[in-house]
């Protein structure tokens, strides 16, 4: 069976604006994967095709892109998981700059990931054993843990697509990770970062970012636990 | 490295307030249908408005009305305005008609409610 | 050109990479240079666990774990390295959780363990020589313990704000002959490690980076086979340095396959599925592994299970994939829907994602899958990186992890303790570092440092030959899961080092698409393409010397293991002609050899 992919190109060194190339090729059946058709194309039609990958098995978080409009990564779209009758869209991930056809700038993505200090601080000296811990305070932190930063929620929603100053669900999941984390003392510092104009409450629950999420991590859920998190340290 | 026109303290009492103005609303908003609409006798005659408005229970629900509707209308207003990345000056602009228009709407109709 | 000068350099920002950063004190400089972004490494993709004699689900001791991993290794693993990782181990574990690593717990809030291959404990404790039976030592998080730690050691190296050069590849070590303080071991041409080249991938720029130390974290070759559980970027770029500096790699022809990859992907099927009870169907519906391992069926060691099911393809038992290549079933749709979903979530969430099998419903497909480098880089035990049988020290220049070959996985690498060499060998790595940068200068850069990479990268900027990267190494993959796999023999070897000088002749005329300068993918993928064949080299001669079957090196015309003549490391250099082989003795210091059976 043939299927089309209709790729968004854009060379930095070339083109003046990104436009669409189609490329038509034969598959075995709709269990292939986008990631290896798109490499197909790298491989057989035209090596000049840029897109990251590494793992190829959704743990890594390299290959988040647009497919038919919905951000997911390639390695873990199939064919029947998308419309194959017709052009398969293929597009970088929305509202950050493209660098070269797939690939994007992730520099202000990590810059915000890093804004909410995302490393356990503790004041007290560690034990000489492990610091203790329920099984219950664990498992919340690990859908949040969970996350592979792959930019596919932040560049989902429509706050980060007005707002580029906006810090984004991914990061808020990743405040959320250690501010519940029962071991972590700066929890307070997170807070004060994301509760500003351009932090939290530009959130407004659209849920674009669960919808996208490839890990299925309910974020806007753990946004919720953050907002209720400032409203009693508020009141 | 965010912007911060408008923004004074923390970000959670104008949610959490919105939240709770919100749920007043549905309740005020269900009451006024009822009282002026659903019976058009009750709302459209001069002498029954007259005589509810003279019942202070009427006078603070109205209050309530106005002061929780404009405080939750306008500072959604602003939300969506927030939402986008504004010049300082546009975005200053855009607080002050906010800020002003609710006052003086608020003058208004405060005025209005104790002149019966 | 780019000029960089920093202490240290540490290449990969695996697990190892970032454990040996966190060593680095405070007032000398270190640079992480990572092909891709930190996060993407693939120590992201462990499941398991990491394996540490904590004794918090029931009682366990280090020295039983070291039995096992000796035994494991089919006692080519060093036993001196052994007993320091093992050792290590719990304090080891400890530290990541002080990190921050969110780890499963028991019901005390401690670290919580389980059953993996391999590890066991005496059935009565006072008794060493009881029967083993399993032991609860893999500390876990869920099934996603590789990728809490990579990012619990990526997050603690942004609280020490460790300099990350990402998205740089490095495509080169520089070599000099170098004036040092212990000049009594550098002696002849490039003997001393004074730094790397590297490219940006954004730009294609080339930098020359000058160091007094470099750390191989480079992780491992998977993507020289063509189905492997490997990251597209596990294309052995460490073991390609070392190799083409004249430098030896050790034990190159011990390749770990597991035994069950989704078909066509390699994706790892944990052996979890087969403990929960799935069992493996030929294409007679047979349960064979009945026919090869009576007793323990389906749960026979991995290198065991892999053979038995190259065995029933190659007899004609397994069923052909749309790709050309064979597969058997692995049947879970017996089991209680309850144990697929609670048990197995991950598990049956990949064969649902990736090939549209619903497990509950049919069988899934499954192949052995090229899964990891028991040989590299030889190295001592604090990661310095060693150059002949004599464990001669090669000043500035480091290994850890995948890549290195310290040895303490010997013949065989046990589950858990991949997760376990990367903490315990990256820090020793980084310590070791840290105490020679305090006393080193740095020794002068030769002018033609990066000279052997800018004249590659234009060959292939500029060639107009006929051979193109994605062919090549589909054949290099292909013949390389073919003839140098699971089964070997001599005949297939021999052909093998013929075919090797072939494809590098013919890698010679590679030409490329894209002659732009951002992102050039297909520059690196050609460049890579050179390192895969370059590492092919010496597994493929190291399994030609080799003629024994020892662990997960398997010689049909010398099926057995030969204690006498092979117990001992083998060194591979590169040549002009065919490689020089030599030999490295084993340490054994507890445990006399014995028969590895389960």
């Amino acid at each position: 069976m043939k299927v089309t992919l209709r790729i968004q190109r854009y060379n930095p060194e070339k083109d003046s604006e990104p436009y669409y190339q189609e490329f038509s090729l034969e598959v075995d059946d709709d269990k292939e994967r986008i990631l290896d058709i798109l490499h197909r194309v790298k491989w057989q039609y035209d090596g000049t095709l840029a897109f990251r990958r590494s793992c190829a098995h959704g743990v890594c978080g390299s290959d988040g892109i647009r497919i038919n409009g919905r951000n997911r990564l390639a390695c873990s779209t199939l064919l029947r998981d998308v419309n194959y009758r017709k052009p398969i869209v293929i597009e970088p991930l929305p509202s950050m700059a493209i660098i070269k056809d797939l690939i994007v700038d992730m520099s202000d993505f990590y810059k915000k990931y890093e804004a909410v200090k995302p490393y356990l601080t503790s004041n007290a000296p560690p034990p000489e054993n492990e610091r203790l811990q329920s099984n219950e305070d664990a498992e919340k932190l690990f859908e949040s843990a969970k996350c592979i930063l792959c930019a596919c929620c932040t560049t989902s929603c429509p706050s980060t697509w007005s707002d580029g100053n906006y810090i984004g669900p991914a990061a808020l999941l990743k405040a959320y990770r250690f501010a519940f984390d029962t071991r972590d003392d700066a929890a307070d510092d997170r807070l004060d970062v994301i509760d500003t104009p351009d932090g939290i409450w530009r959130c407004h629950t659209i849920f674009n970012c669960v919808e996208a999420c490839p890990k299925e991590i309910n974020l806007t859920w753990h946004i919720s636990q953050l907002k209720k998190r400032l409203a009693e340290r508020e009141m | 490295m965010y912007k911060h026109t408008g923004s004074r303290g923390s970000g959670a009492p104008g949610w959490v307030l919105q939240r709770i103005t919100g749920i007043l609303l549905v309740v005020v908003v269900i009451g006024h249908y009822f009282i002026m609409h659903a019976d058009p006798a009750s709302g459209h005659t001069y002498s029954a408005v007259l005589e509810r408005m003279h019942h202070p229970f009427w006078k603070m629900f109205d209050l309530t009305f106005i002061t929780v509707g404009l405080w939750h209308g306008l500072n959604g207003t602003w939300g969506i305005f927030r939402d986008y990345e504004l010049k300082p000056a546009v975005s200053l602009t855009i607080y002050g008609i906010i800020i002003l228009s609710g006052i003086a709407f608020w003058v208004l109709g405060v005025n209005t409610i104790l002149s019966f | 050109m780019i000029k960089h000068q920093y202490d240290v350099l540490i290449v990969g920002a695996g697990g190892a990479g970032l454990r040996a950063a966190l060593e680095i004190p405070e007032g000398f400089s270190c640079a992480v240079l990572s092909k891709v972004s930190p996060t993407r490494s693939h120590t992201g993709a462990a499941q398991g666990g990491v394996g540490a004699a904590l004794g918090n689900e029931e009682e366990d001791s280090w020295e039983w774990h070291m039995f096992d991993t000796v035994k494991g290794s089919d006692y080519l693993g060093d036993q001196d390295a052994i007993e320091i990782m093992t050792k290590d181990a719990i304090r080891a574990v400890i530290e990541l959780e002080h990190m921050g690593m969110p780890f499963s717990r028991t019901p005390e809030g401690k670290i919580a363990q389980r059953r993996f291959g391999g590890h066991t404990r005496p059935e009565n404790p006072n008794d060493p020589d009881s029967k083993r039976v399993a032991v609860k030592r893999s500390c876990y998080s869920a099934d996603r313990t590789g990728h809490v730690m990579l990012h619990t050691l990526y997050e603690n190296c942004l609280k020490q704000k460790v300099q990350f050069f990402s998205e740089y590849f490095v495509t080169d070590l520089i070599m000099s002959a170098g004036q040092r303080l212990d000049s009594s071991r550098s002696s002849g041409q490039g003997n001393v490690c004074v730094g790397l080249v590297a490219l940006d991938i954004a730009t294609s720029e080339v930098h020359v980076f000058h160091a007094k130390a470099v750390m191989l974290a480079t992780g491992g070759y998977g993507r020289i086979f063509r189905i492997t559980s490997n990251a597209h970027v596990g294309t052995g770029d460490g073991f390609a340095f070392v190799y083409n500096n004249g430098l030896p790699l050790e034990d190159m022809e011990f390749v770990q396959f597991h035994p069950t990859g989704l078909w066509k992907l390699g994706i790892l099927i944990s052996e979890a599925a087969r403990g929960e009870g799935g069992i493996l169907l030929n294409n007679k519906g047979e349960r064979f592994m009945e026919r090869y391992a009576p007793t323990v069926k389906d749960l026979a060691p991995r290198d065991m299970v892999s053979r038995a099911i190259l065995t029933e393809i190659r007899e004609g038992r397994g069923f052909k994939g749309s790709d050309g290549t064979y597969y058997v079933q692995l049947d879970v749709t017996h089991l209680p829907k309850e144990v697929i979903d609670d048990k197995l979530p991950e598990i049956t969430g990949f064969a649902r994602t990736y090939l549209g099998v619903e497990p509950t419903k049919e069988p899934i497909p499954v192949q052995p899958t090229a899964h990891y480098a028991m040989g590299g880089i030889p190295t001592t035990v604090d990661g310095e990186v060693i150059k002949d049988k004599k464990s001669t020290k090669v000043p500035g220049l480091y290994a850890a992890g995948e890549a290195a070959c310290v040895s303490v996985h010997g013949g065989n690498r046990l589950g858990t303790n991949s997760l376990l060499d990367i903490i315990v060998f990256g820090r020793r790595g980084g310590k070791a570092i840290a105490k020679f940068i305090k006393d080193t200068d740095f020794a002068p850069l030769p002018n033609d440092a990066a000279e052997r990479t800018v004249s590659t990268i234009d060959r292939i900027m500029n060639s107009k030959g006929k051979e193109k990267v994605g062919a090549l190494r589909m054949e290099l993959q292909e013949k390389m899961m073919e003839k140098v796999g699971i089964f070997r023999n001599e005949k297939d070897l021999k052909e093998m080092t013929s075919e090797i000088k072939s494809l590098r002749e013919r890698y010679q005329e590679v030409s490329i698409d894209d002659k732009g300068k951002v992102f050039n993918t297909d520059l690196m993928e050609a460049i890579e393409l050179g390192n895969l064949i370059d590492t092919a080299e010496p597994i493929i001669y190291g399994a030609l010397v080799r003629q024994e079957s020892r662990g997960a090196h398997s010689r049909e015309d010398f099926p057995n293991r030969d204690d006498k003549n092979w117990l001992k490391h083998t060194l591979i250099y590169k040549t002009d002609g065919a490689p020089k082989v030599d030999y490295k003795p084993v340490s054994i210091t507890r445990f006399q050899p014995k028969e590895r059976k389960y």
